[in-house]
């Protein structure tokens, strides 16, 4: 606990449990917050009286759930909090701290050093630094590309010839394809061998530049449910964020075309399609569904093939994947590495699943 | 001074600046500040941070700072005590400044 001025006080630490989380709901759904899941860290101030003054929390390097009480909004809560949060970032070697707010916060956040990355109508991302998005940006860029500039994003975990079926026929579609493989290092394969195996897997079509996803897009902070995906149902995915970021990009790159295969198996990703075959129109973007690649009448998947290697029956994907994935498993390191992170992933998601059912999300 | 991780220094509090610092291979000393007094004091709290890197022989970094109408020698303590946290100099010994 750490006495601020005027007799408040600071507490930080571990997520809330029991009363004192009940207390804090209580308080964010007076403000029209919900509390939100993967809150790793939480800094309450309490006024002399112990109630909540202000409140703001972290999950992983974002700043959620941040409100002050309206009658001490202007006396430099925030700002301890803020300040709190920033240390605690840097401490666990986070380089970037972005932040979800209201869009009518803008300026107060502003004051507090953090630029604004995307908005949508319920919520606004922002980072801790000016022009983290068009940086980024930077690094997609091809200076090669002309005319039609098409875009596919995908995670490649790891990637499938379902994958390559879908970047050949995007790339027929358009004369540079920016292949944007996720970043967001939650997936079995590490981020920098997915990227490895897919630049490997892709060599022969010349119109195709690799890129990242990078902080900003499919990424903890702009998409979160995407690396939920197993607990959530259709109707609750949330992706207008996401949506914003990449017609932000698309404006800077001129990108005209998104490319995403049709999704018959995962709710999140069809929900996630929909949202921009909706959104993109208006943004002066089509959307193109490529249906999906069949082996035997049913479509390659990246989790069919997951399931497989850690079965220990990873000999049989040779029929399923690019020569570049299967030399990549064909390393018994490489093996040992995905079984080790496919295991934790598995727990992650079972833990995630039991707060779920205890009903401290909403 | 060679800088070695992201460090941080002061706070967002009336009067302190905080200052953050993130290690670069190169393209100089970069600055991005946020301060209540950016029209008044903002070129002075900018030349104060990059006189404060130079002393120290910082070449590269990207320095963030969020100025709350801090003085010059607060300034220049903080911006000082995020660099040498980033260079991994937690014992420096202070001495008085000019």
């Amino acid at each position: 606990m750490k006495h601020i001025e005027y007799g408040y006080e600071l507490c930080a630490g571990r997520p809330l449990e029991g009363r004192a989380l009940a207390e804090l709901q209580a308080f964010l759904a007076e403000r029209g917050l919900t509390y939100a899941p993967g809150i790793d860290h939480s800094a309450v101030i309490r006024d002399g009286a112990g109630r909540i003054a202000a409140a703001a929390s972290l999950d992983r390097n974002i700043v959620k759930c941040a409100a002050v009480r309206p009658d001490l909004q202007g006396t430099g809560l925030m700002a301890s909090l803020i300040t709190h949060l920033r240390q605690e970032s840097v401490s666990r070697g986070g380089d970037s701290l972005f932040l979800y707010t209201k869009p009518q916060n803008k300026r107060q956040f502003a004051e507090l050093g953090f630029y604004e990355v995307a908005e949508t109508e319920q919520v606004l991302l922002m980072e801790d630094r000016r022009g983290g998005l068009a940086a980024w940006a930077e690094t997609v860029r091809d200076p090669r590309a002309s005319g039609h500039i098409g875009c596919l994003a995908a995670n490649c975990d790891p990637m499938t010839l379902g994958h390559r079926y879908l970047i050949e026929q995007s790339a027929a579609r358009c004369d540079t394809l920016y292949l944007l493989v996720v970043s967001e290092d939650r997936s079995t394969v590490p981020a920098a061998h997915r990227r490895r195996i897919v630049e490997q897997s892709v060599r022969d079509l010349s119109n195709v530049a690799v890129a990242e996803t990078g902080r900003y897009l499919i990424s903890a902070a702009s998409f979160p449910d995407y690396f939920l995906k197993e607990k959530r149902t259709a109707a609750a995915v949330w992706c207008s964020l996401d949506i914003a970021v990449f017609c932000r990009l698309a404006e800077m790159l001129g990108i005209s075309r998104r490319f995403v295969g049709t999704e018959p198996l995962c709710p999140v990703t069809a929900a996630y399609n929909r949202a921009m075959a909706a959104a993109l129109p208006r943004a002066g973007v089509d959307l193109v569904e490529i249906p999906r690649m069949e082996r035997d009448g049913v479509p390659i998947s990246a989790t069919a093939v997951r399931r497989l290697i850690a079965n220990g029956r990873w000999r049989e994907i040779r029929s399923l994947v690019p020569q570049a994935a299967y030399d990549y498993f064909s390393e018994e390191a490489h093996r040992q590495l995905f079984l080790e992170r496919y295991q934790e992933l598995a727990e992650t998601s079972k833990s995630t699943h039991r707060r779920w059912e205890e009903g401290k999300w909403s | 001074m060679e800088l070695k991780k992201t460090a941080v220094a002061g706070t967002m509090e009336s009067s302190d600046i905080m200052v953050t610092v993130e290690p670069r291979e190169h393209g100089g000393i970069v600055l991005e500040l946020t301060s209540s007094v950016m029209k008044q004091y903002g070129r002075r709290i900018e030349q104060v941070i990059r006189e404060t890197a130079a002393e120290l022989g910082v070449e590269h970094a990207l320095i963030r700072a969020v100025d709350k109408g801090a003085l010059d020698c607060t300034v220049r303590a903080r911006a000082a005590a995020a660099l040498f946290r980033a260079a991994g100099q937690e014992n420096h010994i202070w001495e008085v400044g000019k």
